[in-house]
Protein backbone atom coordinates (compact mmCIF):
# COMPACT_ATOMS: atom_id res chain seq x y z
CA UNK A 1 0.00 0.00 0.00
CA UNK A 2 3.32 2.59 1.29
CA UNK A 3 4.57 1.86 -1.91
CA UNK A 4 1.97 2.15 -4.30
CA UNK A 5 0.68 5.93 -2.78
CA UNK A 6 4.46 7.04 -3.46
CA UNK A 7 5.01 5.53 -6.96
CA UNK A 8 6.59 7.03 -9.49
CA UNK A 9 3.40 7.27 -11.47
CA UNK A 10 1.71 9.48 -8.55
CA UNK A 11 4.62 11.79 -8.68
CA UNK A 12 4.91 11.92 -12.58
CA UNK A 13 0.97 12.93 -12.23
CA UNK A 14 1.74 15.54 -10.09
CA UNK A 15 4.56 17.41 -11.56
CA UNK A 16 2.28 17.37 -14.56
CA UNK A 17 -0.76 18.86 -12.47
CA UNK A 18 1.37 21.25 -11.36
CA UNK A 19 3.07 22.63 -13.94
CA UNK A 20 -0.13 22.43 -15.99
CA UNK A 21 -1.44 24.97 -12.72
CA UNK A 22 1.01 27.22 -13.56
CA UNK A 23 0.95 27.60 -17.31
CA UNK A 24 -3.13 28.10 -16.70
CA UNK A 25 -1.79 30.96 -13.74
CA UNK A 26 0.73 32.70 -16.44
CA UNK A 27 -1.36 32.71 -18.68
CA UNK A 28 -4.41 34.35 -16.11
CA UNK A 29 -1.57 36.89 -15.70
CA UNK A 30 -1.27 37.51 -19.07
CA UNK A 31 -4.42 38.16 -19.74
CA UNK A 32 -5.33 39.98 -16.64
CA UNK A 33 -2.69 42.36 -17.46
CA UNK A 34 -3.81 43.04 -20.94
CA UNK A 35 -6.82 43.95 -19.62
CA UNK A 36 -5.26 46.42 -17.18
CA UNK A 37 -3.44 48.19 -20.18
CA UNK A 38 -6.25 48.40 -22.36
CA UNK A 39 -8.82 49.59 -19.23
CA UNK A 40 -5.71 52.04 -18.42
CA UNK A 41 -5.58 52.99 -22.00
CA UNK A 42 -8.96 53.47 -21.87
CA UNK A 43 -9.40 56.15 -19.01
CA UNK A 44 -5.90 57.81 -20.50
CA UNK A 45 -7.71 58.63 -23.80
CA UNK A 46 -10.99 59.78 -21.95
CA UNK A 47 -9.04 62.34 -20.15
CA UNK A 48 -6.88 63.65 -23.31
CA UNK A 49 -10.49 64.03 -24.78
CA UNK A 50 -12.10 65.76 -21.93
CA UNK A 51 -9.34 67.98 -21.26
CA UNK A 52 -9.13 68.85 -25.34
CA UNK A 53 -12.57 69.66 -25.31
CA UNK A 54 -12.78 71.70 -22.84
CA UNK A 55 -9.40 73.98 -24.19
CA UNK A 56 -11.20 73.99 -27.54
CA UNK A 57 -14.81 74.69 -27.37
CA UNK A 58 -15.39 76.47 -24.29
CA UNK A 59 -14.12 80.03 -22.99
CA UNK A 60 -13.28 78.75 -19.26
CA UNK A 61 -14.37 79.92 -16.46
CA UNK A 62 -14.01 82.87 -15.13
CA UNK A 63 -14.08 83.85 -18.90
CA UNK A 64 -11.30 86.11 -18.39
CA UNK A 65 -9.27 83.45 -16.50
CA UNK A 66 -6.23 84.80 -18.74
CA UNK A 67 -5.90 87.71 -17.11
CA UNK A 68 -4.33 85.87 -13.42
CA UNK A 69 -1.93 83.83 -12.80
CA UNK A 70 -3.97 79.71 -12.99
CA UNK A 71 -4.69 78.57 -9.83
CA UNK A 72 -6.44 75.62 -8.15
CA UNK A 73 -8.67 78.16 -6.38
CA UNK A 74 -8.76 81.09 -8.66
CA UNK A 75 -9.29 79.16 -12.29
CA UNK A 76 -12.50 76.67 -12.10
CA UNK A 77 -11.85 75.47 -15.69
CA UNK A 78 -9.61 76.69 -18.83
CA UNK A 79 -10.48 77.28 -22.75
CA UNK A 80 -8.83 78.64 -25.08
CA UNK A 81 -11.87 80.31 -26.98
CA UNK A 82 -14.62 82.84 -26.96
CA UNK A 83 -16.80 81.12 -29.63
CA UNK A 84 -16.78 77.37 -30.61
CA UNK A 85 -13.82 76.99 -32.73
CA UNK A 86 -12.36 80.25 -32.68
CA UNK A 87 -9.15 80.57 -30.49
CA UNK A 88 -8.78 83.56 -28.48
CA UNK A 89 -5.42 84.69 -29.11
CA UNK A 90 -4.71 86.04 -25.55
CA UNK A 91 -6.32 82.73 -24.00
CA UNK A 92 -3.51 80.65 -26.56
CA UNK A 93 -0.58 83.16 -25.50
CA UNK A 94 -1.56 83.05 -21.83
CA UNK A 95 -2.29 79.03 -21.53
CA UNK A 96 1.03 78.11 -23.64
CA UNK A 97 3.38 80.75 -21.79
CA UNK A 98 3.16 78.65 -18.48
CA UNK A 99 6.20 76.89 -17.50
CA UNK A 100 6.41 73.10 -18.08
CA UNK A 101 7.12 72.83 -14.24
CA UNK A 102 5.73 75.62 -12.86
CA UNK A 103 3.09 75.59 -10.16
CA UNK A 104 1.00 77.21 -12.79
CA UNK A 105 0.98 74.02 -14.94
CA UNK A 106 0.74 71.71 -11.95
CA UNK A 107 -2.69 73.36 -11.46
CA UNK A 108 -3.92 72.92 -14.59
CA UNK A 109 -4.11 69.16 -14.05
CA UNK A 110 -7.22 68.88 -11.34
CA UNK A 111 -8.51 71.84 -13.64
CA UNK A 112 -8.30 69.79 -17.22
CA UNK A 113 -9.16 66.93 -15.29
CA UNK A 114 -6.14 64.92 -15.74
CA UNK A 115 -5.14 64.28 -11.92
CA UNK A 116 -7.06 60.76 -11.35
CA UNK A 117 -3.54 58.90 -11.82
CA UNK A 118 -1.65 62.14 -12.49
CA UNK A 119 -1.12 62.41 -15.91
CA UNK A 120 0.87 64.47 -17.50
CA UNK A 121 0.18 65.91 -20.97
CA UNK A 122 2.43 68.32 -23.54
CA UNK A 123 0.36 70.53 -26.27
CA UNK A 124 1.24 72.31 -29.50
CA UNK A 125 -0.76 74.91 -31.99
CA UNK A 126 0.96 74.52 -35.03
CA UNK A 127 -0.89 75.96 -38.53
CA UNK A 128 -1.76 73.41 -40.86
CA UNK A 129 1.40 72.87 -42.88
CA UNK A 130 2.72 72.15 -40.18
CA UNK A 131 5.01 75.35 -38.68
CA UNK A 132 4.80 75.51 -34.57
CA UNK A 133 3.30 78.62 -33.29
CA UNK A 134 2.93 77.32 -29.75
CA UNK A 135 3.92 74.79 -28.02
CA UNK A 136 4.21 74.06 -24.08
CA UNK A 137 6.77 71.37 -23.80
CA UNK A 138 7.31 68.28 -21.24
CA UNK A 139 8.32 65.17 -22.13
CA UNK A 140 7.87 62.13 -20.27
CA UNK A 141 10.48 61.52 -17.73
CA UNK A 142 11.92 57.79 -18.75
CA UNK A 143 9.40 55.37 -21.65
CA UNK A 144 6.08 56.01 -20.28
CA UNK A 145 4.40 52.47 -21.01
CA UNK A 146 1.43 54.17 -23.05
CA UNK A 147 0.98 57.75 -24.23
CA UNK A 148 -2.48 59.07 -25.87
CA UNK A 149 -2.59 61.91 -27.93
CA UNK A 150 -5.79 63.61 -29.18
CA UNK A 151 -5.76 66.36 -32.59
CA UNK A 152 -8.34 69.11 -32.74
CA UNK A 153 -8.30 71.96 -35.29
CA UNK A 154 -9.73 75.57 -34.76
CA UNK A 155 -9.08 78.65 -36.28
CA UNK A 156 -6.55 81.10 -34.98
CA UNK A 157 -7.35 84.64 -35.62
CA UNK A 158 -9.04 83.52 -38.78
CA UNK A 159 -6.36 80.54 -39.80
CA UNK A 160 -6.83 77.03 -39.63
CA UNK A 161 -4.73 75.58 -36.80
CA UNK A 162 -3.70 71.89 -35.58
CA UNK A 163 -3.81 72.09 -31.41
CA UNK A 164 -2.47 68.76 -30.45
CA UNK A 165 -2.32 67.14 -26.94
CA UNK A 166 -0.62 64.06 -25.53
CA UNK A 167 -1.03 62.60 -22.31
CA UNK A 168 0.98 60.02 -20.37
CA UNK A 169 1.61 58.88 -16.74
CA UNK A 170 4.98 58.74 -15.20
CA UNK B 1 -9.18 17.24 -15.02
CA UNK B 2 -6.58 17.54 -16.67
CA UNK B 3 -8.73 17.67 -19.80
CA UNK B 4 -10.36 20.65 -18.51
CA UNK B 5 -7.33 22.07 -17.52
CA UNK B 6 -5.72 22.21 -21.18
CA UNK B 7 -8.63 23.37 -22.35
CA UNK B 8 -8.82 26.38 -20.18
CA UNK B 9 -5.06 26.75 -20.07
CA UNK B 10 -5.60 26.80 -24.18
CA UNK B 11 -8.45 29.10 -23.95
CA UNK B 12 -6.29 31.90 -21.95
CA UNK B 13 -2.82 31.68 -24.15
CA UNK B 14 -5.47 32.35 -27.01
CA UNK B 15 -7.51 35.30 -24.98
CA UNK B 16 -4.36 37.00 -24.37
CA UNK B 17 -3.15 37.29 -28.16
CA UNK B 18 -5.92 39.58 -28.62
CA UNK B 19 -5.86 43.07 -27.95
CA UNK B 20 -9.03 45.43 -27.94
CA UNK B 21 -9.09 46.35 -31.22
CA UNK B 22 -12.57 48.29 -30.98
CA UNK B 23 -12.34 51.78 -33.21
CA UNK B 24 -13.42 54.87 -30.74
CA UNK B 25 -15.47 56.83 -33.03
CA UNK B 26 -15.46 59.69 -29.91
CA UNK B 27 -12.16 61.37 -31.79
CA UNK B 28 -12.95 61.06 -35.27
CA UNK B 29 -16.65 62.78 -34.00
CA UNK B 30 -14.80 65.75 -31.88
CA UNK B 31 -12.66 66.54 -35.03
CA UNK B 32 -15.66 66.26 -37.31
CA UNK B 33 -17.22 68.75 -35.60
CA UNK B 34 -14.00 70.57 -35.68
CA UNK B 35 -13.62 70.45 -39.41
CA UNK B 36 -17.37 71.73 -40.06
CA UNK B 37 -16.95 74.63 -37.37
CA UNK B 38 -13.65 75.32 -38.97
CA UNK B 39 -14.62 75.24 -42.68
CA UNK B 40 -17.52 77.40 -41.61
CA UNK B 41 -16.52 79.89 -40.00
CA UNK B 42 -13.44 80.04 -42.20
CA UNK B 43 -15.53 80.54 -44.98
CA UNK B 44 -14.37 77.66 -47.34
CA UNK B 45 -17.92 76.19 -47.54
CA UNK B 46 -19.59 79.62 -48.58
CA UNK B 47 -16.98 79.96 -50.95
CA UNK B 48 -17.51 76.60 -52.16
CA UNK B 49 -21.32 77.07 -52.61
CA UNK B 50 -20.84 80.76 -54.20
CA UNK B 51 -18.24 79.62 -56.26
CA UNK B 52 -19.84 76.43 -57.25
CA UNK B 53 -16.16 74.84 -57.25
CA UNK B 54 -15.15 71.85 -54.66
CA UNK B 55 -11.24 72.40 -54.84
CA UNK B 56 -11.40 74.15 -51.61
CA UNK B 57 -13.12 71.27 -49.80
CA UNK B 58 -10.92 69.01 -51.65
CA UNK B 59 -7.57 71.45 -50.46
CA UNK B 60 -9.26 71.09 -46.70
CA UNK B 61 -10.26 67.35 -46.62
CA UNK B 62 -6.33 67.32 -47.50
CA UNK B 63 -5.57 69.15 -43.95
CA UNK B 64 -6.86 66.20 -42.14
CA UNK B 65 -4.63 63.91 -39.95
CA UNK B 66 -3.51 61.14 -42.32
CA UNK B 67 -4.83 58.45 -40.46
CA UNK B 68 -8.61 60.28 -41.01
CA UNK B 69 -10.08 59.82 -44.54
CA UNK B 70 -13.33 61.61 -45.69
CA UNK B 71 -15.38 63.55 -47.73
CA UNK B 72 -17.70 66.00 -47.90
CA UNK B 73 -21.22 67.18 -49.54
CA UNK B 74 -22.79 70.30 -49.54
CA UNK B 75 -27.15 69.93 -49.36
CA UNK B 76 -29.58 72.94 -50.42
CA UNK B 77 -33.13 72.38 -50.15
CA UNK B 78 -32.05 68.59 -49.46
CA UNK B 79 -30.35 67.64 -52.79
CA UNK B 80 -26.54 67.24 -53.31
CA UNK B 81 -25.08 70.36 -55.12
CA UNK B 82 -21.33 69.71 -54.51
CA UNK B 83 -19.56 66.91 -53.37
CA UNK B 84 -15.81 66.70 -52.24
CA UNK B 85 -13.44 63.38 -51.20
CA UNK B 86 -10.63 62.73 -50.33
CA UNK B 87 -8.07 62.42 -52.38
CA UNK B 88 -5.89 59.09 -52.03
CA UNK B 89 -9.01 57.05 -49.91
CA UNK B 90 -11.91 56.03 -49.48
CA UNK B 91 -14.74 54.87 -46.84
CA UNK B 92 -16.28 51.39 -47.00
CA UNK B 93 -18.48 52.52 -44.32
CA UNK B 94 -18.50 55.78 -42.53
CA UNK B 95 -17.10 55.48 -38.90
CA UNK B 96 -19.12 59.35 -38.06
CA UNK B 97 -21.40 61.42 -39.76
CA UNK B 98 -21.65 65.14 -38.70
CA UNK B 99 -23.99 68.20 -40.39
CA UNK B 100 -23.39 71.68 -40.28
CA UNK B 101 -25.69 74.54 -41.11
CA UNK B 102 -24.35 77.53 -43.03
CA UNK B 103 -25.43 80.65 -44.99
CA UNK B 104 -24.07 81.08 -48.36
CA UNK B 105 -24.31 84.75 -49.50
CA UNK B 106 -24.28 85.96 -52.96
CA UNK B 107 -25.19 89.22 -54.39
CA UNK B 108 -28.31 90.04 -52.31
CA UNK B 109 -29.76 86.64 -51.95
CA UNK B 110 -29.02 84.41 -48.90
CA UNK B 111 -29.56 80.66 -49.37
CA UNK B 112 -29.51 78.24 -46.15
CA UNK B 113 -27.52 75.05 -46.81
CA UNK B 114 -26.05 72.71 -45.11
CA UNK B 115 -22.79 70.31 -45.49
CA UNK B 116 -22.78 66.75 -44.33
CA UNK B 117 -19.28 65.12 -43.39
CA UNK B 118 -18.64 61.50 -43.67
CA UNK B 119 -14.97 60.11 -42.17
CA UNK B 120 -13.34 56.95 -41.30
CA UNK B 121 -10.39 55.69 -39.87
CA UNK B 122 -7.80 54.74 -43.29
Amino acid sequence: MKGQLFSYDLLLASAFVIFLMALFLLSLESVLGGIDSTELRGEMQEAVQTAADSLVRTPGNPSNWELQPISENGTRSLGLVNSPGELDPAKVAAFFSIGNTSAEYNATLPILGLQRRIYYYNATLESLDGSALYSLQRFPSGSPPQTVSVERLALLNGTPVRFTMVVWRE
Amino acid sequence: MLVSALIMTSALALVSKFEAQLENARPLEDLSADFLAMLEKGGTLEDAAVSGGNGGLIAALGELPPSVCGHLQLYENGTVVMQANRTGCACDTDLVVMRRTFVAREDSTEKEMYARFGGCYT
